[in-house]
């Protein structure tokens, strides 16, 4: 008897602890934000993809989040070559503002390319994704075509820009470039799922005590 | 549970089939690249007639005095440049002129009368003059192209009418607009020190152009042409491959392309071992009729010219050579007889032939290219495989896309 007392309390401490964590506003689960579909896979008519020019497209995050992984629709590189993957906060104005966080990423072969990603937390708001071939990078130096960003993604994102006219032009119209995006929500509150398991949680621990004092 | 594991691993593998077949950027050729060269013309600017759709309805101060479409044409050698071609050849037009390049002659505005010989009286006759006007613009155009020589790529003049003719001077026999020798030493006098410097060609290629060879002294060789076409027609080897430029306008010749110097050019080449033949003129040899109603813009002008065209192309597919041109503001890729390229990439910022009301009516013959500032990278590889790639941006200087992708056998 004594023993099963003891079992409870100690699965009472395990419970209030993971309630205290929840809480506490631990990540809860990964999300896609962004998928447009795989693009057509076909060279001709893609962007060619340089030195000189970047692409953005815009993403929304509906609540606090970690963006855990991006990737682009690219071809016409080699596995190994490099390019860059940025965020940039939202100007109003201008559209991509300051960069916000930015890694290198590696080729592997045709189709879907980016990097998993560590500590890119972003408030709730508009962003700019943006993929880049800058000084060190080497995407597309050894293919014949150049780096392309294939186009034909079936639910392109409805704001792109992209170098052009002497700086960037805004498409109102989208580029229809693949990409994807995957983020954690971050919750402050705990879920209405997560707070019903607590609760279930909880009414099984005290049931048996409960009864007994009935006895 | 085992069922369900090989519904995973049947699953797995159909994607990576789906990965392995699907459509490719990489050529065919898997060779190396030996040499990446890029081909542009006209990037002149018009006074009169510039692209409103595309440029504004006006032109910017710079532009209106120096007759470029700066905008379009720096973007075009900047990624010319980041695609690494060390050769850039220019298929004429690269200046407005089409004036008169000697003393005392000016033309009106509209380049639709000229005066002259008249001693110029003032600083203003003599600023107003065609002859001060075509230098101006030379100098322009060369310092948009002065760093390229310096950061890798080395430049090639090719003669266009804009450079050689006369718009307001009176039309020859066969209707065709005149060239006038003056034009032709102006042209000499701005573009020569690149035909060819060999100094700088071996810095920027590492070795020097062999077998050069210079177009005839006037009235010498087999095309019997009246004026100096020492650097106006030139050709050379390099690697194993045969460059040869040509001037499709030379005077009392105008619209024809010297076919029996060409054809004595590429058969001394291929006697040298070259394996493979590179033609640039300024008129394409075959009209490209990108719209109902469009006339003849080329060699193919006329009958007399249509005859000659025929001669040149005859050497064209003799020697499996590749013919770019410029002259049509538009670009286009073809086989016009089903052997031998024409590639026109007139489209190097020059008002466009196919107009945008053109575009909105929907009678263009490719509709997604037509008005694109466009050019070729050609990349050669090591078994002689040549990869003809078209990049161009929209008229609306839209982002640069891979328009066309050509591969050309061994």
């Amino acid at each position: 008897m004594r023993r099963i007392h003891n079992m409870n309390k100690s699965l009472l401490a395990s419970l209030s602890a993971a309630a205290s964590l929840l809480a506490l506003a631990l990540p809860a689960h990964a999300a896609t934000v962004v998928d447009t579909g795989t693009p057509d896979g076909q060279a001709v008519n893609a962007l060619f993809f340089d030195s000189n020019d970047w692409v953005d497209a815009q993403v929304s995050f509906a609540s606090e989040s970690t963006i855990d992984n991006i990737q682009g629709h690219i071809l016409g590189g080699a596995t190994g070559e490099t390019f860059d993957i940025s965020l940039l906060a939202n100007d109003g104005r201008f559209g991509p503002g300051s960069v916000l966080y930015t890694t290198t990423a590696t080729f592997g072969s045709d189709g879907w390319n980016g990097a998993a990603l560590s500590g890119w937390n972003v408030a709730a708001g508009s962003y700019w994704v943006e993929f880049e071939i800058q000084g060190a990078d080497t995407l597309g130096s050894s293919s014949v075509t150049g780096a392309l960003l294939d186009l034909g993604a079936p639910n392109p994102v409805t704001n792109t820009v992209s170098t052009g006219d002497g700086g960037f032009t805004y498409q109102a119209s989208p580029l229809s470039f693949g990409l994807r995006v995957d983020a954690s929500v971050v919750s402050a509150v705990p879920e209405a799922s997560s707070a019903a398991l607590m609760l279930a949680g909880l009414a099984w621990l005290f049931a048996p005590a409960f009864v007994r004092r009935k006895r | 549970m085992t069922h369900a594991f090989s519904k995973i691993a049947l699953t797995a593998l159909a994607a990576m089939a789906g990965i392995a077949t699907m459509p490719s950027a990489h050529a065919q050729d898997t060779t190396p690249v030996v040499l990446t060269f890029s081909t542009v013309g006209d990037s002149r600017q018009d006074p009169n007639t510039y692209d409103q759709a595309s440029v504004g309805p006006t032109l910017n101060g710079q532009d209106s005095i120096w007759l470029q479409n700066t905008k379009a044409f720096s973007r075009i050698l900047r990624t010319i440049q980041s695609q690494k071609s060390t050769m850039l050849f220019f298929n004429g037009d690269m200046i407005n002129g089409y004036g008169w390049a000697n003393y005392g002659y000016t033309s009106n505005a509209t380049q639709s009368s000229i005066t002259g010989p008249v001693a110029p009286a003032t600083t203003a006759d003599i600023i107003g003059s065609d002859l001060m006007k075509n230098y101006r613009q030379y100098a322009f155009w060369r310092g948009m192209v002065a760093q390229l020589p310096e950061t890798g790529t080395y430049v090639f003049p090719v003669p266009g009418n804009h450079e050689t003719e006369c718009k307001a001077c009176p039309k020859n026999s066969d209707g065709q607009t005149q060239s006038k020798v003056e034009n032709e030493q102006s042209y000499a006098a701005n573009m020569g020190d690149l035909i060819l410097d060999t100094a700088r060609f071996t810095n920027v290629l590492g070795t020097a152009p062999a077998n050069v060879n210079y177009g005839p002294a006037a009235g010498v060789g087999p095309d019997a042409l009246s004026t100096d076409q020492s650097k106006m027609s030139y050709s050379f080897d390099y690697l194993n491959l045969h460059f040869t430029v040509i001037d499709t306008d030379p005077v009392g010749q105008e619209t024809s392309a010297p076919a029996a110097w060409l054809a004595q050019d590429l058969a001394a080449a291929q006697a040298r071992g070259a394996k493979r033949f590179f033609v640039f003129g300024h008129k394409p040899a075959f009209t490209y009729v990108y719209a109902p109603g469009t006339v003849g813009k080329g060699l193919d002008a006329t009958a007399t010219t249509t005859a000659k065209r025929d001669a040149f192309w005859n050497v064209i597919e003799q020697y499996k050579a590749t013919y770019f041109s410029g002259h049509m503001h538009t670009y286009n890729i073809s086989q016009p007889r089903g052997g031998a390229y024409q590639v026109i990439v007139g489209s190097g910022g020059s008002p466009f032939d196919p107009s945008a009301a053109q575009a909105t009516a929907g009678v263009l013959a490719n509709p997604a290219t037509d008005r694109d500032y466009a050019w070729a990278t050609v990349k050669v590889h090591a078994d002689g495989g040549v990869d003809l790639l078209g990049y161009g941006f929209s008229s609306t200087f839209g982002p640069t896309q891979l328009i066309g992708q050509y591969y050309i056998a061994p």
